[in-house]
C-alpha cells in the first residue's frame, strides 16, 4: 500500500457536479472520487493504491490528463487496486466526463440488470429523479477496518443506500455493490443496510427494496459482519411485523450466500433469476469440505440446478425473475401491493411444506430427479427453457 | 461440555428434555416460572430437518403456551454444508426458523441463548443470534471462520491475523470478542445464566440494543455512528 499526492496546473475546469465516484475497487480497477479542490488552477490528485513503487508513472498519467482536459478547481482521490496506465487514463476521463454531463439522478435506459452498477441498478428501478442516496461516496464512510490488512477501501464501503418513489410510494432501496470484496458484509456496509431498514421503519414507508449481491460475511471483519446480518434480520422482521413490505432481488453475478443468503429467505417475496443463484455454502465452500464428488463446483449446469432461480421457484422457495429492468419492476410492484402477513397460521403451513420437502427429498442427489417427481416430463429440459416457457411450465405444475 | 451436564448445571434436576438428531426439546420451572427449553447440542452441523423440528417446537410454544418464554442452549460446529441440504435449500429453512422466532418475540415470547460450546456461521445466524438476549460460557467458541482457514481464503498471514486479534474484536473467534462487539451480554459461569434470565424477564426489550454496547465497549465503534447518522438523514 502506497498513498501519493500530486498537485498538478491544468486551466479552469467548466462548472459540473462534485461528490459523484465511478469505477470499482477491485483487482485491475480503480475507483474514483471527484471533488473540489480550492485552487482552482491546479488539480489535486490523492491516491491509495495497493502496488507501491509507480509514483512516476502516475506523475506521467495524471500531468497528460490534466494537460488534455481542464480540470482546474478539481480534487480526484483514487483508490487503485493495480489498474494499468491506460485503465487509469480511461476512468479519470469517465469521472471527468460524469461531472460534466451528470445529475445525481441520471435516468438509465438500459435493460440489462446484470449490467448494471447498484446505483444504476436502483435509478433504473425506481421514479425518475426520485432516489436521494444517503452516505453516498462523498461522505466517504469506509471501513475503519481493512487498512490494517493493507486492503483498499471503497467510499461507499459497497453498498448503496436511499429513500426513492417507486410507482409514486415512498420506499428505501438498498444495493449491494457485487465487485467490492465479493459484495460482503462488514461493520460500516452492515450498519448501513440495517439503518436504512429502521429508517424506513421509522418513516412508515410503502415498502423495501433489498438488490442482494453478496457472497455474505467479510470475512476481514467476520464477526461484525456476522452480527451485522443479524442485525439487518432484526430489522427486516421489524418491518414485516408492522406490515411494511420487504423484497429482495437476488439477480446479480455474486448471487446471494452466507449470511446473505439466509437474509434473502427473510423477505416477504423473494425474486431470483437462473443465474442469480442463493444458499447458505456455496458450490467451491461444500466442493473444499466434502470433495468433488459430493459436488463438482465447475459443473455449471449441476451448480445452477442446484441453487439456480428456477429449481428454486419449481421448490416453491422463492419466485422466478427475469433481470431485466421493465419486467422487475413490473413484478416488485406486484409484490410490495401484496405484503406477505406473518401468522401462526401461515408459518405452520410453511412448516409442513418445508417438512415435507425434506422427507421427500432427503436422499436425493439431483434436481432433475425432483423435478421428475414435481411432474415435469422432461426435466433435462429445464436449464435451456426460455423465460416464457419455464413460465408456462410453472403454471402447468400449478394447475 | 456434554449437554447433560450443562443441563443440570444450568437448570437444575427438574428440566424435562429429550434429544433426537441433535436437537434439544424440553421445558424447566424457575422460581414459579415455566420456560420452554429447546437448543443444538454435540457439536451438530443444523441441516434442514433439524431445522423443522426446532420451527416446530417454537411454533407449539406460541399456540400452546402463550407469552412463555424461550431458552435456547446451543453448541452446533455451523450450517450443515452438503449438496443435499443446499439442494433444499437450506437458506429456506433457515429464513423459516428465524421467522418463527420473530414472530414468537412479537407475540410477548421472550428469548434467551446460552452458547455453552461452538457457535459457527450460518447456525449461529439461525439459531443464537436471534435471542432478545444471548449469554456465552467461558469456554464457547463463537466464529465465523477459524483463523488459519480466514488466512487461507483472504490470504493475510496467521501471524498477522493473530497480531491484530490481540488489540481488535472484529474478526477473531471468541465468545470475548462477541461481547466486546455487543452481541453477547456477559460471558458467565452457567449457574449464573437464570438469574441473569429472571432479572431480564422483567424488562421491556429493545432488540436493536447490541450496536450501542458495541460502541461503549470499544468493540465496535461506528456501526452505531452510521445507523444514528443515517435515521437522521435529511
Amino acid at each position: 500500500m502506497e498513498q501519493l499526492n500530486y498537485n498538478i496546473a491544468s486551466t479552469v475546469a467548466p462548472r459540473g457536479v462534485f461528490g459523484l465516484s465511478i469505477g470499482v475497487v477491485n483487482s485491475g480497477n480503480l475507483e474514483i472520487l471527484l471533488l473540489q479542490n480550492a485552487d482552482n488552477l491546479s488539480a489535486k490528485f490523492i491516491i491509495d493504491t495497493s502496488v507501491a513503487g509507480y509514483s512516476e508513472i502516475w506523475h506521467a498519467v495524471l500531468s497528460d490528463f490534466a494537460a488534455k482536459f481542464a480540470i482546474g478547481g478539481l480534487e480526484f482521490i483514487l483508490h487503485d487496486s493495480g489498474a494499468t496506465p491506460a485503465i487509469v487514463a480511461l476512468r479519470l476521463r469517465q469521472a471527468y466526463e460524469t461531472y460534466l454531463i451528470a445529475s445525481a439522478n441520471k435516468h438509465i435506459t438500459n435493460s440489462h440488470y446484470v449490467e448494471l452498477t447498484p446505483r444504476e441498478r436502483i435509478m433504473a428501478l425506481v421514479d425518475e429523479s426520485s432516489f436521494k442516496e444517503i452516505l453516498p461516496p462523498a461522505a466517504q464512510v469506509t471501513s475503519p477496518h481493512l487498512g490494517q490488512l493493507d486492503l483498499l477501501t471503497s467510499f461507499d464501503d459497497g453498498v448503496v443506500i436511499g429513500d426513492a418513489k417507486f410507482d409514486g410510494k415512498e420506499i428505501a432501496i438498498i444495493a449491494q455493490q457485487a465487485n467490492f470484496i465479493g459484495g460482503a458484509v462488514g461493520e460500516i456496509n452492515g450498519a448501513k443496510i440495517a439503518g436504512m431498514c429502521l429508517r424506513a421503519l421509522e418513516r412508515k414507508v410503502s415498502g423495501v427494496i433489498l438488490l442482494l449481491d453478496s457472497g455474505g460475511v467479510r470475512l476481514q471483519e467476520a464477526n461484525a459482519g456476522e452480527i451485522a446480518i443479524s442485525e439487518i434480520i432484526r430489522s427486516i422482521f421489524a418491518l414485516r411485523l408492522n406490515n411494511i413490505p420487504v423484497v429482495a432481488v437476488v439477480a446479480g453475478k455474486n448471487g446471494a450466500f452466507g449470511g446473505i443468503g439466509i437474509t434473502a429467505a427473510c423477505a416477504d417475496n423473494l425474486f431470483i433469476s437462473e443465474q442469480g443463484r442463493s444458499g447458505v455454502s456455496g458450490p467451491e465452500v461444500i466442493e473444499t469440505v466434502m470433495g468433488v464428488d459430493e459436488y463438482d463446483s465447475k459443473d455449471r449446469a449441476l451448480v445452477w440446478r442446484t441453487c439456480g432461480g428456477k429449481h428454486r421457484a419449481l421448490l416453491g422457495l422463492s419466485e422466478y425473475c427475469v433481470p431485466e429492468i421493465d419486467k422487475l419492476h413490473h413484478q416488485i410492484k406486484d409484490a410490495l401491493d401484496h405484503p406477505v402477513t406473518l401468522t401462526l397460521d401461515g408459518l405452520r403451513a410453511d412448516n409442513l411444506r418445508l417438512a415435507q420437502l425434506v422427507t421427500k427429498y432427503a436422499n436425493y442427489h439431483d434436481a432433475l430427479d425432483i423435478w421428475h417427481d414435481l411432474g415435469v416430463s422432461n426435466p433435462e429440459q429445464v436449464s435451456n427453457l426460455s423465460d416464457a416457457k419455464f413460465q408456462q411450465l410453472q403454471q402447468s405444475l400449478a394447475e | 461440555m456434554e449437554y447433560q451436564q450443562l443441563i443440570s448445571a444450568t437448570f437444575g434436576s427438574n428440566a424435562k428434555t429429550t434429544v433426537e438428531q441433535d436437537v434439544l426439546l424440553g421445558e424447566f420451572s424457575y422460581q414459579e416460572q415455566t420456560f420452554a427449553l429447546c437448543g443444538i447440542v454435540n457439536q451438530a452441523s443444523l441441516d434442514n430437518a433439524m431445522s423443522i423440528k426446532l420451527a416446530d417446537f417454537i411454533l407449539d410454544t406460541i399456540e400452546n403456551y402463550p407469552k412463555r418464554p424461550i431458552c435456547l442452549v446451543i453448541d452446533t460446529a455451523g450450517q450443515k454444508v452438503s449438496h443435499n441440504a443446499e439442494l433444499l435449500g437450506l437458506n429456506s429453512y433457515y429464513g423459516h426458523l428465524i421467522a418463527i422466532f420473530n414472530l414468537a418475540r412479537a407475540q410477548g415470547h421472550k428469548i434467551f441463548a446460552l452458547v455453552y460450546g461452538k457457535a459457527l456461521g450460518g447456525a449461529f445466524i439461525a439459531s443464537a443470534l436471534n435471542a432478545d438476549y444471548i449469554f456465552a460460557l467461558e469456554e464457547a467458541q463463537i466464529a465465523v471462520m477459524w483463523l488459519d482457514a480466514m488466512s487461507r481464503v483472504t490470504k493475510v498471514p496467521v501471524e498477522k491475523l493473530e497480531e491484530l486479534s490481540k488489540s481488535s474484536a472484529i474478526f477473531a473467534p471468541g465468545a470475548e470478542n462477541y461481547f466486546r462487539l455487543g452481541a453477547v451480554e456477559a460471558v458467565i459461569p452457567a449457574e449464573e445464566f437464570m438469574p441473569r434470565v429472571n432479572e431480564l424477564l422483567l424488562h421491556s426489550t429493545d432488540i436493536h440494543h447490541w450496536r450501542r454496547q458495541g460502541a461503549s465497549r470499544g468493540g465496535r465503534s461506528l456501526a452505531a455512528k452510521v445507523v444514528d447518522d443515517i435515521l437522521a438523514a435529511k
